[in-house]
């Protein structure tokens, strides 16, 4: 990415982040965030800081289950997908927050827009399946388990439409002419 | 035959092979950034496992937290076990589960499912 691609996307994202964290505190409150490049060792200790917000959080055991899996897939999707610079530093960011009605994910990532189409399709084929088809859906691609050239299994974005039980919006929108800027917001209700 | 064993990290499960009592136990969390280092050991283990000398093989998977990759690889597993099965090898499958985890109970009926192997179900509470 040349300078002038990376100013722009940069700004674009830190610009969306802003408008995120003032979208939440007009309705509810930030329980965790983070900006930057995402690692492992990113993960596990968000992971650990969310494992010790839930000990204190009032919201069912079963939802603080969902909420920790999906938070997994979520930054292990930018840990995998989302476009690195050589050095590897790339910059995304993730949002937990909660309101009245339950817990919202905020994530957003640069993806190159020659990828885009594909990762359209993909996405739109599981929000036109039936909620109830999911579950049949991951059974059979567990049935016949394949593992791809990186190591992945294939199956995060399957499992994060399924765990979210389809409270899943996205939005990829043009940043240069190269890269785009992926967006997921998912909402997990208390009930 | 080789033995296994792993130590636990917080993002990769414990895995232990008992000889004397043919118990392969896997616990923990499994969201590691590289699946492959903790299932193909298990792999290869299973794949090496002497059905002329051993006829039993006990399993005890006690998951906290497993991302999909971790899934996949252990559906790997799975599979294979439910071949050694259909060569003679007597398994017997033990699932724990976090009594509020609906998801892990769920993962094991599916993993079950597919394998058509027994598991039985525990709940855990913390």
């Amino acid at each position: 990415m040349d300078p002038i691609h990376r100013h722009i996307c940069e700004t674009t994202i830190l610009s969306e982040y802003d408008i995120v964290k003032k979208d939440i505190h007009e309705n509810g409150d930030i329980v965790c965030q983070y900006i930057g490049t995402f690692t492992q060792n990113i993960l596990i200790s968000f992971v650990s800081l969310l494992e010790n917000y839930m000990n204190e959080s009032i919201a069912s055991h079963v939802i603080q289950k969902r909420l920790t899996y999906l938070v997994v897939e979520t930054i292990q999707n930018i840990i995998h997908h989302s476009y690195k610079h050589p050095d590897n530093s790339q910059l995304a960011y993730i949002i937990i927050s909660k309101n009245k009605i339950g817990y919202t994910i905020n994530t957003s990532n640069a993806i190159e827009t020659i990828i885009a189409p594909n990762l359209i399709d993909k996405v739109e084929y599981l929000l036109k399946t039936k909620k109830t088809r999911l579950p049949e859906l991951f059974r059979k691609k567990i049935a016949n388990p394949e593992i791809n050239d990186n190591g992945l299994g294939n199956l995060g974005l399957l499992t994060i439409v399924s765990k979210s039980d389809k409270n899943f919006n996205y939005k990829i929108s043009t940043m240069t002419s190269k890269y785009s800027l992926f967006h997921i917001e998912i909402n997990l209700n208390y009930k | 035959m080789k033995n296994i064993n792993q130590t636990q990290q917080q993002d990769t499960p414990e895995v232990i092979f008992d000889n004397e009592k043919k118990i392969l136990k896997i616990s923990g969390n499994s969201y590691p950034e590289n699946c492959e280092i903790i299932y193909e050991p298990i792999n290869i283990f299973l794949n090496e496992y002497n059905l002329n000398k051993n006829h039993k093989l006990n399993f005890e998977f006690r998951f906290n937290l497993i991302n999909s990759t971790s899934t996949v690889y252990l559906a790997q597993i799975i599979m294979k076990i439910a071949q050694l099965n259909s060569e003679g090898l007597i398994v017997t499958i033990l699932w724990y589960y976090d009594e509020f985890d609906e998801e892990l109970l769920d993962l094991g009926e599916k993993l079950s499912s597919i394998s058509n192997l027994p598991f039985t179900f525990t709940p855990v509470r913390d």
